[in-house]
């Protein structure tokens, strides 16, 4: 793949993806960067992606407005690499051929082509405005406004936002998305897990999340989602209980540990991957570097069967033996590592280990992330 | 992780948890041992890890994860010449080339250096250019006259071959070994440099402590 000029990412090409593959490098290398993007790339740039990367990095600003109702104020120039939102110098995220290339770009409307414009029922042309568009296979997509030059917020753009001329309902270009599931370093909400156990139950995955989730403790017998949805006590929301072989009743997932729920929330993750890409970050968090190798067991051969592409990050050596392991024991081809290293101050390196390279550098203690 | 290093500065382990920008690999202990007392015997070594792999198949799949390694600046390949220096150094070429390296054509007397990110550095022993192993650079490094080596390689060619455990190709490591046996006390190589058995300044031994100020000494980046 190849990223231009998205956030802490210059340049990066990768030649080759493996179908799964474990990045490191050091904090702020561009890690989980690099997972954004490849969401971004699956979502083709749909606003609500962008904004869940912006909000993750604090980079929306939330003020009270007119009438003190919440106005949100998203910072679209941190998603550009040094801030700098000139035409010509769009984000670029896609294969490394150039063929399937999303952009995303910031154009003012008087640069519009006749087909933009009339999405829109009011005049541009006057608008002290600029435009976040995306751009895939030659069509755009209007995504939101921009104030017009890198200056704070203006004061008056709450209350001048909120009647802008906004993209008709028809005529947003069909854009086939790739499924794209993303497992951020902490736990998933109760919620999150529920709605993911409800694409899954009684069919043929629920007996597989419930295999990977007896890796990781003895004696988990069934599995099952429990709770009132509306209720907003977390005692009685919508929750997954696991029945154990030893104890009378059932057992909150979260009361085992963080691991289990960790190995649990990827278990269905993947189930609801299928073919299309999974994204993990810090995919070792919690889980005890002894099971490490079953983790990655689990991820490898799963992704086989379902056919699904999976990137995650790690910080960690068990992490990385684990995978190697695990990686030497199902299909050496299936696996890579990456080390992101940044070059002065625009260009990232990635710098390719196989699974062999991997195994080599355990046994020898050769440090590699 | 706590890993001793041994400096040439002190004799003291100094314990360090950076990661490793200077490393040697080497085939096995023997080599390992040789070098470190070299280098204590030696003035102005500069500082680096010894890595022993476990024979030469090893070294060749050490060598890419030993140069793409995080913050490396230099990376030394030692390795046996055996019988065929010339096919040793193209092996040893194609396995650099993986890792993006580009080695001069031939053999270098003197120890190869390629200069780059990281420095890359190649020493066939005895002297890159002849067979034999780590025993014959040792070989050259017996006192010039002394009266017990010609006794050793006697010795050791009048046993009679039915009764020779060694292969024909490894009769210098047992000649060295029986001259070892008869110092002061009985030395293993590395330690022999050591106590001064050996000639530290004959030509062989100058030109690989060259090599390795040469690959390691400069100051990083």
């Amino acid at each position: 793949m190849g990223i231009r000029n998205f956030r802490g990412i210059g340049q990066l090409s990768i030649k080759h993806l493996g179908r799964v593959t474990l990045i490191g490098g050091d904090n702020g290398a561009g890690k989980t960067t690099l997972l954004d993007a490849v969401r971004v790339h699956a979502a083709r740039a749909r606003l609500r992606i962008l904004l869940d990367v912006l909000n993750r990095n604090e980079e929306i600003e939330r003020r009270l407005g007119e009438n003190d109702t919440p106005v949100e104020y998203p910072d679209y120039t941190a998603l550009f690499h040094g801030r700098s939102v000139g035409s010509g110098r769009p984000i670029t995220i896609g294969p490394i051929d150039g063929t399937d290339d999303v952009h995303i770009e910031v154009s003012a409307p008087s640069e519009w082509d006749g087909v933009q414009t009339s999405f829109f029922d009011e005049e541009l042309a006057d608008l002290p405005l600029r435009a976040l568009t995306a751009v895939y296979q030659q069509e755009r997509q209007f995504l939101d406004w921009l104030p017009d030059d890198g200056d704070p917020i203006p004061e008056w753009w709450g209350r001048r936002k909120a009647s802008l001329p906004w993209r008709r309902r028809y005529g947003r270009p069909d854009w086939s998305v790739t499924t794209c599931r993303a497992l951020g370093p902490g736990l998933p909400p109760n919620q999150v897990l529920a709605h993911s156990w409800d694409t899954i139950a009684l069919t043929d995955h629920e007996r597989f999340s419930l295999e990977a989730l007896q890796i990781a403790v003895d004696g988990v017998e069934r599995i099952a989602v429990v709770g009132n949805e509306d209720s907003r006590r977390a005692t009685r929301g919508r929750r997954v209980v696991v029945k154990l072989k030893d104890s009378p009743g059932p057992v909150p997932l979260k009361s085992l540990g963080d691991g289990v729920t960790r190995m649990f929330s990827t278990a269905l993750a993947l189930a609801n991957s299928r073919n299309g890409i999974l994204v993990l970050d810090e995919a070792e968090n919690g889980i005890h570097y002894s099971l490490q190798r079953d983790f990655w067991n689990m991820v490898l051969r799963t992704a086989r069967e379902y056919n699904i592409q999976v990137l995650a990050t790690t910080h960690s050596r068990d992490c990385l033996r684990g995978f190697a392991k695990a990686a030497a024991q199902t299909d050496k081809s299936e696996g890579l590592f990456f080390r992101l290293d940044p070059v002065d101050g625009d260009r990232v390196r990635a710098v390719r280990y196989t699974v062999e390279d991997l195994c080599v550098a355990a046994d020898l203690d050769i440090e590699v992330r | 992780m706590w890993r001793p290093i041994w400096t040439s500065r002190s004799d003291k382990f100094v314990a360090k948890e950076t990661p490793r920008k200077k490393i040697l690999l080497v085939e096995g202990p023997d080599d390992e041992h040789v070098v470190r007392h070299l280098v204590m015997r030696s003035e102005r070594m500069p500082s680096f890890h010894i890595l022993p792999v476990g024979g030469f198949p090893n070294l060749k799949k050490a060598i890419r994860p030993a140069i793409n390694s995080h913050r490396r600046t230099a990376v030394g390949i030692l390795a046996d010449a055996n019988n065929d220096p010339e096919g040793r150094w193209s092996a040893l070429a194609y396995q650099l080339r993986a890792a993006d390296v580009q080695l001069p054509s031939g053999l270098q007397a003197t120890g190869t250096i390629v200069q780059g990110q990281p420095r890359v550095g190649i020493w066939l022993m005895p002297d890159n250019q002849s067979s034999g192993e780590i025993e014959q650079f040792i070989g050259s490094l017996i006192p010039e006259g002394d009266p017990v080596w010609p006794r050793a390689i006697q010795y050791a060619d009048g046993i009679p071959a039915i009764d020779r455990k060694f292969a024909p190709a490894k009769a210098q490591r047992a000649k060295i070994h029986v001259w070892l046996a008869t110092r002061k006390e009985p030395r293993k190589m590395g330690e022999a440099i050591g106590a001064l058995d050996l000639d530290t300044s004959a030509r062989v031994a100058t030109e690989f402590a060259d090599w390795l100020r040469a690959l390691f000494g400069q100051p990083e980046k």
